[in-house]
């Protein structure tokens, strides 16, 4: 209950402050009068928004329990546990990993992904590890290098350069 | 009608001409196969193909081309229930019923039913454009801006069979969908909506990326968190069991009805598309089931209806663009293109010109379908033979599919962080607080639809919204979407008020 009521509540706060944010940027004029100006449809949407979170908040509420009706209850939330759990380590390393690929590029930072998540997910042969990671790297870059003509990402410096003599393999 | 003559010469210039055959045999298979690499949208498909089309006889190009573009819609379906990965947006709900299919040790069923649903589909939107394409065409050409977007709401008004458990989160995740469809620039003016400064929102929140981090990223955090291995023990997921028993087909034959027609029927209109026609045929099938609430967690039926109903629209999306030359969608005008450098004058005047060039579509399309069930099921078999690798690997392998997918689409790291993000947040907001996935999905997708073609309603009615309400098409769609709305939210209002009289 209080996990639904806070995240409820951040959305409700989120949403209000793009409805204020679109009365404070106000589009141009229309060229015609009768025209939908570009915040119209927009504040249409938030506001229906806005109603439906009050309503969720309010429904999420009323079929608690008395117990769970306490502020306390948001404090004795577990926040600690997730530190440590394998799901945090998950999002840590996806997130990480949409973050390096344009710096590293797409090699490098697959190696590196590849194999921790392996490690995440229970993988305990740690010699084979690398041995996965690059037969699955180099699948998916033959494959869509050569095979699609899609270019992955290369990386900017030492890493480009790297990117560029795999490269001119398949050229 | 055509004339016969005009008929035989279509099917005559397909079947026996055996280089013709192999170009089908051979589009088909590239077909299915690129339409299940995640990242490689239909339109795409059809790019990649072009080079290969100019260099044919214009009507060998117009087959191979209808061949890939078919075929790679279905190839979408693979993916989506093999590892929860929807290629395209219309095999979103595939993904729903498949995958729980999978899960539960029946994979090759759930692949079956999807491709030999969609060579129905197909086949019935090919035989919708052999006897009935002109007063069709007719038909879809009295639909204005203000019906389009009354059948995109239309579309929108099946959020509340998605969850019925849940219909209050239900709706905001719709929600969420329509103003993640605003951010960026508006589409009759232009003006940068929600975008705070970054120049990557502008052309606003990717619809694939965003797409597959809802359905794969969620998939593989679960399955990090719950167990190493995908459960596919519970059946038989193997490759033998792709082929369904006829009496188990005959069981399901008014779900092939109603799903083939309703995709043909909103094929037909241009923009429309197999996107709002794979959700609506998900959504009737579950309101006429006799229990809603198995669809999501495994029901063929799903699978089924949604596959028949997108394949059918794919099809049908051939009929505006062969017969007016409007494009339904990207793929169509690329193949537009293609075929306008040959020489071939798509829309009224090819009927007069060449009408050999329709029925040839026709007899390629139908031979697509049928190759597609040999040549998917065969690709089918081993796909599935996939998710007997350990899913230390298999989970890694889906996340990188992932990534390169959402990355392919417009060549931007920028499209991969928000799939990652959108796969973060929609974790929490999915498994934790009961949002829909599906639900933010359709709100995205048709968002763009509904604000578009209501804005330029409004400019052409200057203004006058009762005007646009009271158009015939329009009223009757608004009402019937109403109606849809609201049934799941006043049916056990109305059943409780019953059972309180007797």
């Amino acid at each position: 209950m209080a996990l639904k009521m806070l995240v409820n509540g951040v959305l409700l706060l989120f949403f209000l402050y793009s409805y204020i944010y679109t009365l404070q940027n106000p589009p141009p004029p229309t060229v015609l009068p009768h025209d939908m100006d570009g915040a119209q449809w927009a504040q249409g949407i938030l506001i229906l928004l806005i109603f439906f979170l009050g309503l969720n908040i309010f429904n999420i509420y009323r079929t608690a329990k008395p117990e769970e009706r306490n502020v306390s209850s948001i404090t004795s939330l577990n926040f600690k546990g997730i530190w440590k759990s394998k799901l945090f380590y998950g999002m840590a390393i996806m997130l990480a990993y949409a973050y390096i690929l344009p710096q590293i590029g797409f090699i490098v930072a697959s190696f590196i992904m590849v194999m921790l998540y392996m490690i995440l997910l229970g993988e305990r042969r740690f010699v084979r590890v690398p041995i996965y990671a690059t037969v699955i790297v180099s699948g998916f870059y033959v494959f869509f290098l050569w095979g699609l003509d899609v270019w992955l990402p290369r990386g900017t410096g030492v890493f480009w350069e790297f990117s560029m003599a795999i490269e001119s393999f398949f050229r | 009608m055509l004339d016969l003559g005009v008929i035989a010469q279509g099917f005559s210039a397909i079947f026996l001409n055996p280089f013709a055959l192999l170009v089908i045999v051979i589009g088909t298979t590239v077909g299915v196969v690129l339409g299940a690499t995640p990242g490689i949208s239909n339109s795409m498909a059809v790019v990649l193909a072009v080079p290969f089309a100019i260099a044919m006889d214009p009507m060998i190009a117009l087959a191979f081309l209808t061949a890939i573009y078919c075929a790679s819609i279905t190839g979408g379906s693979i993916p989506a229930i093999l590892f929860r990965i929807p290629g395209t947006p219309s095999s979103a709900p595939t993904a729903l019923d498949g995958y729980a299919m999978t899960t539960r040790g029946e994979s090759g069923k759930a692949l079956g039913i999807a491709l030999i649903g969609s060579a129905i589909g197909g086949m019935v939107a090919a035989l919708a454009m052999l006897f009935i394409s002109p007063q069709l065409t007719q038909v879809a050409l009295t639909f204005g801006p203000a019906e389009l977007a009354a059948i995109a709401f239309l579309g929108l008004s099946v959020l509340t069979f998605l969850d019925q458990k849940n219909i209050i989160p239900t709706i905001i995740s719709g929600l969420i969908g329509l103003f993640l469809a605003t951010v960026g620039m508006d589409p009759i003016y232009g003006y940068a909506r929600f975008t705070w400064g970054n120049s990557t929102l502008l052309n606003g929140v990717p619809m694939i990326p965003t797409m597959i981090g809802l359905f794969a990223i969620i998939e593989v955090l679960k399955q990090t968190v719950k167990r190493d291995t995908l459960d596919t023990s519970k059946g038989s997921g193997k490759s033998g069991s792709i082929l369904m028993p006829l009496r188990e087909w005959f069981a399901m034959k008014w779900t092939v009805f109603r799903a083939s027609v309703l995709g043909t029927a909103i094929g037909l209109l241009p923009g429309a598309g197999a996107t709002i026609a794979s959700f609506l045929g998900y959504a009737t099938e579950t309101r006429m089931s006799k229990d809603p609430s198995s669809f999501g967690q495994g029901n063929p039926k799903g699978v089924l209806a949604s596959e028949c109903s997108s394949n059918a629209a794919a099809g049908a999306s051939l009929v505006p663009l062969l017969s007016l030359g409007i494009p339904g969608g990207p793929a169509a005008a690329i193949m537009m293109t293609a075929l306008t450098i040959q020489g071939v004058q798509m829309g009224p005047m090819l009927l007069v010109r060449q009408p050999e060039m329709l029925t040839s579509v026709f007899a390629a399309m139908a031979l697509t379908n049928v190759v597609m069930v040999i040549v998917a099921v065969w690709i089918a078999k081993i796909f599935s033979k996939i998710l007997d690798i350990p899913y230390t690997i298999l989970g890694t392998c889906i996340f990188l599919m992932s990534a390169v997918g959402s990355f392919a689409l417009s060549s931007s790291t920028g499209d991969v962080m928000i799939m990652v993000l959108a796969g973060v947040i929609g974790y929490a907001l999915i498994t934790k607080i009961k949002f829909n996935a599906p639900a933010i999905i359709l709100g995205l997708v048709l968002g763009d639809m509904i604000e578009a073609n209501f804005s330029r309603a409004i400019t052409l009615a200057r203004g006058d919204m009762l005007s646009i309400f009271m158009r015939p098409i329009t009223g009757v769609i608004l009402l019937a979407s109403l109606i849809l709305l609201l049934m799941p939210i006043i049916k056990p209002l109305l059943d409780k008020r019953k059972k309180g009289d007797s």
